[in-house]
């Protein structure tokens, strides 16, 4: 069995200036419909990409000006509107560039350290996630291959507003100075399975997208 | 898996509901255990559908037709009951990652696995056909992966019914890539067995490829590519091609049967489920897997508290407390591999004082009873001998100690096999314990790499094993049977440091260091002292050092702009050693506590002076500092020349556990009233005189409560876990050495 990535990724390639960045990061990420056939485009669709989600003391998300080790930050949101008796599914996604591999080591660590110091977390005035636990594997730990560092956090999803929970399911994953991350908030009558699927397939669609670009 | 809510049953049947699955149209799901203690999956059927009187008549006839499929490959339904007013089926639950999981994550399997994993689908299918069911819905979701080979489950049942398929000719539900032309057309009654042969056409494809061959997107789209588009199979191995294309025919009457797919695949060689199946990546993701899963259930209750389990379940509803590793999701979980040894020196001199014994084996058949052997697996070469050596040492004094004596019915012997603590030579090493008949349990494995794949063997045969230093949750998957852990896991002999720094110290905010580069252990050890702080309302700060970087004093800087008064290191001797020389620079003088992992000589050279103060928990004692040990002591000593190493007198408590639950069933024997001892137990006196079974021993050890020197023993009646409060160690760090101070939960104030 391999000892070392299959991809060897080319610095030559990284983005070196946030509109650079931006630009791939938009060529990576992917169309509403890759998380399934009847997602659309939530409006807004897309965050303002000098900024990103920080879990502040309180354990509540805020959003804040990118810190200088961050190029950009691309988050997307989609929707699938509730039918047949099922609720909506959100599901967002997240390509982060950097500056330097480093950087974007730090977020993975910091990613971890979220759900250590925080459980729960606040994500608006009325939703939260709580019961969460994360796992980190970096390349070759576990059996993990594909990516130079990999994390899943689960946990349950509460819309008040909707008086629900629901399974929450979170991944991020790092090839060189950019991460990727999927996030998908459930709701009635989606099973965790369900939502495990719909959040692959956009990830593993992502990082190849990086993958590609990069080597 | 989910907790459960309010409403939600706490039994079915006889069957303890532990947790959710899932929920879908039909019915909600639930992870059980039985009365044997087998884990299912239960299928509960919501009452509007058991209320429709042609719902009733099919899922009975379904379920009675599930019950006769019979293959290794399916999983079986175990348990049913047609008739309840919700009715509800159990199958055996299976811990392993989907099929679609593995291949997302790690990608396409290689030629052979793809070769292997349709051979035993096929077989399964055949299976599901034999009894007149069409499974309906095969898709990388309904494959589980096993060690040994994959499962299909979920077949046939009510599908019709169930909201996955298609419940109109132009809306589908749930994921159309590997329904069949004829499913895609709604063709009704044509749905038959080739069916499900497209489907795993499309499931082999998309093993193969690492895509389905229909594509992926819209849903009309990829119906449409189904019925009319010739399959996308680029990336398939070429020998597979012709198969597959067979399998992907529009036409149903063109495609091969089950049968003639596993002939074609096989080849000659069938796959025997000698668990080499699966690459080495997704060997790992289903042992580990299969591992986590089974360690939560137990977990749960002890992570808040350090009291004992409860006998129920683990808490309804959302008021569940705060638990280490509680609500995870049962798909994605980590590792809990590769657990720590305690290094000890010592064990060379002992063992090679040992060599000499050998000829007693023979000697002692001359008192003319019987003799059993106790098996002892161990690393006795290796970089682990010190503790596979001190193991084998300790268990020795015990046998030696009985055989010394005047009224016993039976000699023992200690049967010792080395595996060199090497993982690949662990199964065999097992084996060799098995053959031999008079090995009636064994004492071992040294380290959990090792012992994740002996258990397997010791399973099989149902011979009890005894872990002394094994600390990981459960080392294998659904089927170990056999093994009992005489120490708490890594994860819970870290727990006591929660309430000593909430309670026992006047520390407010607590730093926590998570150290990546030592994986699991740290992970293990970190969200266990995290969930219990957080569940004591004591404020914590969790630092994790990241994956690419060794320099530990950015971290500890940072812990202390955040005037942290503790810190918890959760990785090994080496980590600890840096945090500890960065702490002594800064002045720190607050608590710093590891774990056992940290009770390592490597700890104290690294550290130096900077060591001093620190605390460590241990789930093992210092036989030297505990008075209740001294005749211990006293008597390994005088037989090895040597004070005894760490882990031995546990090994020895191990020894004399099993020595007495094999004395409790001679004296259960017929033909022997329980009392004193009589000279009758000689050869010939008849069929009593017969070894107990390893069978009936594994059984009485399950439930055996022991008092020894080291702790109490006693195991969870379902993991075989260590099932008592306590069972762990502080020790200090004082003038350079390791100083046993006592049991952690008892505090150290």
């Amino acid at each position: 069995m391999p000892t070392a990535p299959d991809y060897t990724l080319s610095p030559r390639k990284f983005p070196a200036t946030s509109a650079e960045a931006l630009r791939f990061a938009r060529q990576a990420a992917v169309e509403p419909t890759v998380f399934g056939p009847d997602f659309a485009r939530e409006s807004p669709f897309e965050d303002d990409p000098g900024r990103w989600a920080v879990l502040d003391e309180r354990c509540v998300w805020q959003r804040e000006k990118l810190p200088r080790g961050a190029l950009t930050s691309l988050a997307q949101h989609s929707k699938l509107p509730a039918q047949g008796g099922k609720g909506p599914v959100e599901g967002v996604t997240v390509v982060s560039v950097h500056r330097d591999i480093d950087s974007a080591d730090q977020e993975m660590a910091t990613t971890l350290e979220e759900v250590l110091r925080c459980p729960r977390q606040q994500l608006s005035a009325d939703e939260e996630v709580s019961g969460l636990i994360s796992t980190g594997s970096p390349w070759g730990k576990r059996g993990q291959k594909a990516n130079d560092d990999m994390i899943w956090e689960t946990g349950t999803y509460t819309n008040r507003s909707m008086g629900q929970s629901s399974p929450y399911g979170w991944a991020t994953a790092r090839l060189g100075p950019v991460t990727v991350s999927v996030t998908v908030k459930g709701s009635k009558g989606h099973t965790a399975e369900e939502l495990d699927t719909i959040l692959r397939t956009p990830l593993v669609q992502i990082l190849a997208n990086v993958k590609n670009t990069l080597i | 898996m989910q907790p459960l809510r309010s409403a939600d049953p706490s039994r079915i049947a006889d069957h303890r509901i532990m947790g959710r699955l899932g929920a879908g149209g039909m019915g909600v799901v639930y992870v059980a255990r039985s009365p044997g203690g087998e884990l299912l999956a239960v299928k509960v059927i919501h009452p509007e559908h058991a209320n429709d009187h042609g719902f009733r008549a099919r899922f009975r006839r379904e379920v009675a037709a599930a019950r006769k499929v019979s293959s290794r490959w399916a999983v079986p339904v175990i348990d049913a009951d047609t008739d309840a007013d919700a009715p509800w089926l159990a199958s055996a639950y299976i811990a392993g990652p989907a099929l679609g999981e593995a291949v997302a994550a790690h990608g396409p399997l290689p030629p052979d696995a793809v070769r292997a994993l349709g051979t035993m689908l096929a077989e399964a299918l055949e299976s599901v056909h034999a009894v007149g069911l069409v499974h309906r819905d095969l898709k990388p979701g309904n494959v589980l992966l096993a060690l040994d080979g994959p499962r299909l489950i979920d077949f046939g049942i009510a599908r019709a019914l169930d909201d996955t398929v298609i419940t109109t000719t132009d809306m589908v539900i749930g994921s159309p890539g590997y329904l069949s032309p004829e499913q895609a057309q709604a063709a009704g009654a044509a749905i038959g067995p080739p069916s499900d042969v497209f489907s795993l056409g499309c499931v082999l494809a998309y093993a193969a490829c690492g895509r389905p061959p229909f594509g992926t997107g819209d849903a009309p789209a990829m119906l449409y590519r189904t019925v009319h588009d010739p399959a996308g199979l680029a990336g398939a191995p070429e020998d597979l091609l012709p198969l597959l294309e067979r399998c992907l025919a529009k036409d149903a009457g063109l495609r091969p049967t089950a049968a003639e797919v596993r002939r074609e695949l096989a080849d000659g060689h069938l796959p025997d489920g000698g668990g080499d199946w699966l690459p080495e990546h997704l060997v790992h993701l289903v042992a580990t897997r299969s591992a986590a899963m089974l360690a939560l259930p137990d977990i749960e209750p002890t992570a808040v508290s350090t009291a004992p389990p409860p006998d129920e379940g683990p808490p309804a509803d959302e008021a569940a407390p705060a638990s280490v590793v509680g609500a995870t999701s049962r798909r994605r979980l980590f590792a809990i591999v590769g657990g720590a040894v305690l290094a000890a020196g010592g064990g060379f001199a002992a063992w090679a004082t040992l060599r000499d014994d050998e000829g007693q084996k023979e000697a002692s058949n001359t008192s003319g009873l019987p003799v059993y052997a106790i098996g002892l697996h161990a690393a006795l070469s290796g970089a682990h001998a010190p503790a596979g050596n001190a193991q084998r040492t300790g268990a020795q004094l015990a046998i030696d100690q009985f055989n010394a004596r005047r009224n016993k019915r039976f000699e023992l012997r200690l049967e010792t096999a080395d595996d060199g603590g090497r993982q690949d030579r662990a199964s065999a090493t097992a084996a060799k314990l098995v053959a031999d008949r008079s090995v009636l349990a064994v004492i071992g494995t040294t380290t959990d790499d090792t012992a994740i794949e002996a258990v397997e063997v010791y399973d099989e045969a149902l011979l009890a094993m005894l872990g002394v230093s094994l600390g990981n949750q459960r080392p294998s998957g659904v089927s170990t049977r056999s093994l009992l852990l005489t120490r708490p896991s890594d994860a819970r002999h870290a727990l006591p440091i929660g309430p000593y720094l909430s309670g026992g110290t006047k520390t407010r905010r607590t730093g926590l260091i998570d150290d990546r580069t030592a994986d699991n252990y740290s992970w293990m050890t970190t969200r266990a002292v995290a969930g219990a702080l957080q569940a004591l309302q004591h404020p914590v700060v969790p630092r994790v050092l990241r994956s690419l970087s060794t320099d530990y004093r950015p971290i500890v800087r940072s812990l202390l702009d955040q005037r942290v008064d503790s810190i918890v290191f959760g990785g090994g001797a080496h980590g600890a050693a840096e945090v500890a020389r960065e702490l002594q620079r800064a002045g720190f003088t607050g608590p710093k506590l590891a774990t056992q992992a940290v009770v390592d000589p490597l700890f104290l050279k690294e550290a130096g002076g900077a060591a001093e103060g620190w605390l460590l928990t241990s789930t093992f004692i210092d036989p030297v500092a505990k008075p209740e040990a001294a005749r211990f002591t006293a008597a390994y000593r005088k037989r090895f020349n040597a004070t005894p190493p760490a882990t031995a007198v546990e090994a020895y408590d191990a020894a004399n556990l099993l020595l007495r639950t094999i004395e409790e069933l001679v004296g259960d024997a017929p033909g022997k009233s329980g009392g004193t001892p009589s000279t009758s137990a000689t050869p010939g006196a008849g069929p009593e005189s017969g070894p107990p079974t390893r069978k009936a021993l594994l059984a009485r050890l399950r439930t055996a409560q022991y008092d020894g020197i080291s702790k109490k023993i006693a195991f969870t009646a379902e993991d075989g876990e260590y099932g008592l409060p306590g069972g762990t160690f502080f020790y200090e760090v004082k003038r350079g050495r390791f100083v046993f101070i006592g049991d952690a939960a008892a505090g150290t104030a």
